[in-house]
């Protein structure tokens, strides 16, 4: 009966269905298989949910006693309904991963948490694929003591996923100013190297980053001539073009340095400041409501931090704000939604450690569906890479042979 | 007979030559029509080929119904839809062909939705049967090899 009915029309009906359904429908026949499974179907079927809008709210949350993190689907409505909970397959050393960024149901993650840890994992959590990056040029074997930020972001110009390294080598008297910059593309499916244009102001050390009008952005700061900072600025790195730039934030944000983030307010960056004093900690949200307009920064609201309530990290779809909640258990927050006009602070019941929490907005989608899971990671991985260079030496005349044995490795970690 | 006609009104044949006369902004809901309305292509007679009247009634009752109801609410609207389009898997597949052949989109949107709704939650079988015409001893069959398969002693 599949004759009745155009392709282009199954396309339309097919495009339509939520993502348990398709991958169902990718077993039922060969022709199902190979339409669903090419990239316009699924940049076509992501276009659709993303218009559908089903306002998910990805969470990440971990206790230190589990050592297990947790991931799960919430819807962002008034009472923060469950959807669903994600499986994490991942394990590293540092039992936690560093959740860089989220876009069209993509997570980008990182075990730099604690050490110089190069695994980096594009993940799909709603049909379990995934990428391992290859290992970056700079590191700490070729390169020394550094401090790095990441970014991730989807390029829509050429319907592509990035992941930007800017990695300040340390120096005698700080961290070297023009940073090494290095660029992952999902489809080529290497690092490459990017010149940053005698690039003048230094990122902080793992960032976190904001995602807004397909460009990565940090805060920074411009060091002075002992190295430190002087008062921070936004720095942001333009996936498309590739160019750095700078946005300046209000004297009131700039000082002191280094104690604020960078969000995203209703489709706005926006810059969340702390300050601390003996009258009360507070917590201020800036929004820049014309972007790389300066003039148009604006103050949205001030958050008194008392009853325990901890830094702003996040913002709702209604402009709430999300926050962290000590709870009468050691070592274990809450997740709270504060509400700058009412100043209510509402449960959302979601606990955990205090640094574990990352929450994103979420789609549903299908990138990836075309790879074999794990396939980017070719190159071999940092520690195999040691290993091989004693080879390398010996044996240079059988270079080949060492290709060979490493793509052997390679397929085999992708069978695990 | 055109000088009878009003003069925003068309006729449309269907491929069994049943003729039915509908405003000129019903039938230009159809994209196909339209192009041929203002390329003055046409004369008061259109013909339809490959629908036949009872399908061609049913998609001037749908564009009639859209565009009488462009002020209505629009729950109202998709209440109609979604029991325009509850019709057995004949009638649908006609009017899918039908809608994308002439390309009417408020109704191509309500089919796929319906075709949609039918294949959520189903199992694999079950849409290989109803909508891809696998006939059920193919998949009994199929089935039986399968499990031939797994249950053999490979040592």
């Amino acid at each position: 009966m599949s004759n009745y009915i155009p392709q282009e029309v199954w396309i339309d009906i097919l495009t339509r269905l939520p993502i348990e359904t398709l991958i169902r429908c990718i077993s039922v026949s060969k022709s199902w298989y190979s339409l669903i499974t090419t990239p316009t179907f699924i940049s076509q079927h992501l276009h659709r949910t993303t218009v559908a809008n089903n306002d998910l709210l990805l969470v990440r949350n971990y206790s230190d006693n589990s050592k297990k993190e947790h991931y799960s689907l919430h819807f962002d409505n008034h009472t923060f309904d469950a959807y669903k909970t994600l499986d994490f397959p991942f394990m590293t050393p540092n039992h936690y991963f560093r959740v860089i960024g989220c876009s069209n149901g993509l997570l980008c993650l990182s075990d730099d948490q604690f050490c110089y840890n190069h695994t980096m994992i594009l993940w799909n959590p709603s049909i379990r694929k995934y990428v391992n990056l290859p290992c970056p040029r700079v590191t700490f074997n070729s390169h020394g003591p550094f401090m790095h930020s990441i970014g991730f972001g989807f390029n829509v110009a050429n319907n592509d996923y990035k992941v930007v390294r800017v990695v300040h080598l340390q120096e005698p008297w700080g961290y070297k100013a023009p940073p090494e910059v290095e660029i992952y593309e999902l489809s080529t499916g290497s690092w490459r190297s990017v010149n940053p244009m005698g690039f003048p102001y230094v990122v902080g050390e793992r960032s976190s980053q904001a995602f807004l009008n397909g460009a990565v952005h940090w805060v920074g700061h411009y060091p002075n001539e002992l190295g430190g900072p002087s008062g921070s600025l936004i720095v942001s790195f333009d996936m498309g073009n590739e160019v750095f730039g700078v946005i300046m934030v209000p004297e009131g944000l700039s000082f002191p340095p280094l104690q604020s983030r960078v969000a995203v307010l209703e489709e706005c960056l926006s810059m969340i400041h702390f300050t601390w004093s003996l009258y009360g900690d507070t917590c201020c949200v800036w929004a820049m409501k014309q972007y790389g307009v300066p003039e148009s920064w604006t103050k949205q609201f001030t958050v008194d931090l008392k009853e325990g309530l901890r830094g702003v990290f996040g913002f709702r779809k209604n402009g709430e704000a999300l926050m962290k909640k000590i709870t009468s258990y050691r070592e274990i927050d809450t997740l709270v939604s504060y509400d700058p006009k009412s100043e209510q602070v509402k449960n959302l019941g979601v606990t955990g450690s205090p640094i574990s929490f990352y929450v994103d907005n979420f789609v549903e989608s299908l990138v990836l569906l075309d790879l074999v899971n794990g396939e980017f990671g070719r190159q071999p991985n940092c520690g195999e890479k040691k290993m091989l260079k004693g080879k390398w030496k010996i044996e240079e005349e059988h270079e080949e042979q060492v290709v060979a044995e490493s793509e052997d490795q390679t397929d085999e970690r992708g069978k695990l | 007979m055109s000088s009878s006609l009003e003069k925003n009104m068309l006729i449309l044949r269907s491929s069994d030559g049943e003729e039915f006369i509908v405003p000129e902004v019903v039938a230009v809901m159809s994209k196909a029509i339209k192009n041929m309305v203002e390329d003055e292509c046409a004369s008061n007679t259109i013909p339809v080929p490959n629908v036949d009247a009872n399908i061609l009634a049913m998609v001037i009752e749908f564009c009639k119904k859209h565009d009488e109801s462009e002020a209505e609410a629009a729950s109202d609207l998709k209440t109609f839809d979604s029991e325009f389009v509850n019709r057995g898997q004949e009638a649908l597949y006609d009017l899918i062909t039908a809608a994308n052949f002439r390309d009417v989109k408020e109704l191509l949107d309500a089919l796929c939705q319906n075709v949609a709704e039918m294949i959520k939650g189903k199992s694999v079988h079950h849409i290989r049967i109803q909508f891809l015409g696998y006939q059920l001893f193919e998949i009994l069959t199929s089935n039986f090899i399968w499990n031939i398969w797994c249950d053999r002693d490979f040592d």
